[in-house]
């Protein structure tokens, strides 16, 4: 009795519920079938990666667990409630998100001073001013920066800024569209072990979507290799790593992030 | 952090608006401020609009006292003399100092002006934001009626109100207004429709604002700038139409020194007494030359950023 059809998304061989269960996921954008029966649960504390290629529909997962995409069907679970269409205020306070591009994502025109005070205005969260201060000390920004506009900060810079403004909110689940991929490479890594270090320090939940196999090998434990808006193949990453995967897509990809990480060496 | 308390006023000014790391929300602001006028500065045609708009501000506001005559005192002994050490632009058809006029015409000029632009600015800029950010029947609807008062021309659908409304200065601007604001609903509609697909749009809707806090906090600011330059470089249309209107008799009723009425009353005699619609048409021509070069200076300097 491996499946009971009728049974819910309880999943009692799981132990607890997780933190994030994605069931029978479908998004159509017109006629496009853009995800198609996506399931994939990440326990709570658990680091979880998608991979894939552009247009594979792995940012379109992170846009509906999010609540920027308000037309999906199937059944979603995220933070311990079922995700709405419309998810209410309090939802936002329980999962956020850091977007790919730091030069798009912060306002232009607000000081930092006044991006990270926004949330907190929003959800009517007092003691602003020891909250943004502590905020940016935890994304090792000193409290220089805190009254610049983005422009005369640096794009690594920023991108703490933005991973900042996600976390002032002291949310679970963090869900991060390919952070670092709009760095140079020596930030890259400074970013990815802040994320490292302050999912540590905060028990997060973390769901990273990225096209770089080896960013993904950094950050999580547990990966899923998304191909033309389907999970191809869930794995561990050591597993990946030893055995080159399963799914010839996945060997693909794994012999493609080799070759790059060796042409990288070489250099 | 803080500016450094041993340097001299002038640089310890310069160094608190110029400070990498302003410590204080006006700080961060005033830096701002100080960083766009020197890229301001930089535009030599800017500042001549600029000192054009500055000279206009202050002629109007000392008015009464620069003035040499009582724009409105008739001697009908001295009509239509030329210009002269007495009269520096010559007498009109009831003998008044036209240099005095046109001197208290700056008042009646910047009024409309000012009035036209408080109304003009925020209706165009709420119905386009609304308009681009919601889209769908939202814009539909809004556009439509925007495209109704687009399809008039300005000053034939002016020339209705104000003959249903009746001649006079404040019915001139609620005409002038009415007529204004649909370039602003595009223009702040188009930028809506570009910013609210940026990711500091999603990012303040991920952290659960409101549509309407998004719109007015997040969107209006994006679209302030443009707002601005349009403005600027509408002002001269917006001179020449309550000119228009006072030249058709319907703006500024006849004593009161009103630019485009004064050029209406010069008509008559342009060919042998030229200097009684020229000074006036000069007026006008600088004011509207002065607006169109700070709005052109203005949208290099708030675009950059």
């Amino acid at each position: 009795m491996l499946r009971t059809g009728s049974e819910k998304a309880a999943m009692p061989d799981n132990g607890p519920a997780p933190m994030i269960g994605v069931e029978g996921l479908n998004v159509r954008f017109g006629s496009a079938h853009v995800l198609k029966d996506v399931s994939f649960r990440v326990a709570a504390g658990e680091s979880y990666g998608l991979v894939g290629e552009s247009g594979s529909g792995k940012s379109t997962v992170l846009r509906v667990l999010s609540g920027l995409n308000p037309s999906w069907s199937g059944r979603v679970g995220i933070a311990g409630a079922a995700l709405r269409h419309r998810p209410p205020k309090s939802f936002f306070r329980q999962v956020q998100m850091v977007f790919q591009d730091p030069f798009g994502s912060l306002h232009p025109r607000m000081t930092i001073d006044a991006i990270l005070a926004e949330p907190l205005a929003i959800h009517g969260i007092g003691d602003a001013d020891r909250r943004i201060e502590r905020a940016l000390a935890d994304v090792g920004l000193d409290g220089g920066f805190r009254f610049r506009y983005p422009h005369q900060l640096s794009g690594g810079q920023r991108q703490r800024v933005a991973i900042a403004r996600a976390l002032i909110l002291e949310p679970s689940v963090l869900l991060l569209d390919e952070p670092t991929s709009a760095l140079d490479v020596s930030i890259q890594a400074e970013v990815l072990n802040l994320l490292q270090d302050l999912k540590s320090r905060r028990d997060l939940t973390m769901l990273l979507v990225s096209h770089n196999l080896a960013v993904v090998g950094h950050m999580c434990g547990r990966v899923g290799v998304m191909n033309r808006g389907v999970i191809v193949e869930e794995a561990d990453i050591a597993e990946l790593r030893e055995t080159g995967g399963r799914n010839p897509y996945t060997r693909e990809l794994v012999a493609a992030s080799r070759r790059v990480s060796l042409g990288a060496g070489a250099a | 952090m803080t500016t450094s308390p041993t340097s001299a006023p002038a640089r310890g000014l310069r160094a608190y608006l110029t400070a990498e790391n302003p410590a204080s929300r006006r700080q961060a602001q005033l830096g701002q401020f100080y960083r766009q006028w020197r890229a301001l500065r930089a535009n030599p045609l800017a500042l001549i609009g600029l000192v054009i708009v500055v000279a206009l501000l202050a002629v109007a506001a000392l008015a009464p006292w620069i003035a040499p005559h009582d724009p409105l005192a008739q001697n009908l002994g001295q009509r239509l003399l030329p210009p002269s050490a007495a009269h520096w632009m010559g007498t009109d058809a009831l003998g008044r100092d036209i240099f005095s006029r046109i001197l208290h015409g700056t008042r009646i000029t910047l009024a409309i002006v000012l009035l036209v632009v408080i109304s003009v600015g925020p209706i165009g800029l709420l119905i386009g934001t609304l308009s681009g950010y919601f889209g769908g029947v939202v814009d539909t609807v809004l556009m439509r009626l925007t495209d109704i008062f687009l399809a008039f021309p300005r000053l034939v659908l002016a020339l209705a109100f104000v003959a249903v409304l009746g001649p006079g200065i404040e019915n001139a601007v609620i005409a002038i207004a009415c007529t204004a604001w649909p370039p602003y609903a595009r223009v702040a509609r188009a930028e809506t429709m570009v910013i609210r697909n940026a990711d500091y749009i999603a990012a303040v809707r991920l952290q659960g604002a409101s549509h309407l806090r998004v719109v007015l906090r997040h969107v209006v600011p994006m679209c302030v700038p443009s707002v601005i330059v349009r403005t600027t470089l509408d002002m001269a249309g917006i001179i020449l139409t309550a000119a228009g209107l006072g030249f058709l008799g319907l703006g500024a009723q006849p004593p009161s020194p009103e630019w485009g009425a004064m050029i209406a009353s010069g008509r008559e005699y342009i060919f042998d007494q030229w200097w009684v619609a020229t000074f006036p048409g000069l007026a006008i021509c600088l004011v509207a030359l002065g607006f169109n070069l700070l709005g052109d200076g203005l949208r290099d300097v708030l675009d950059a950023r």
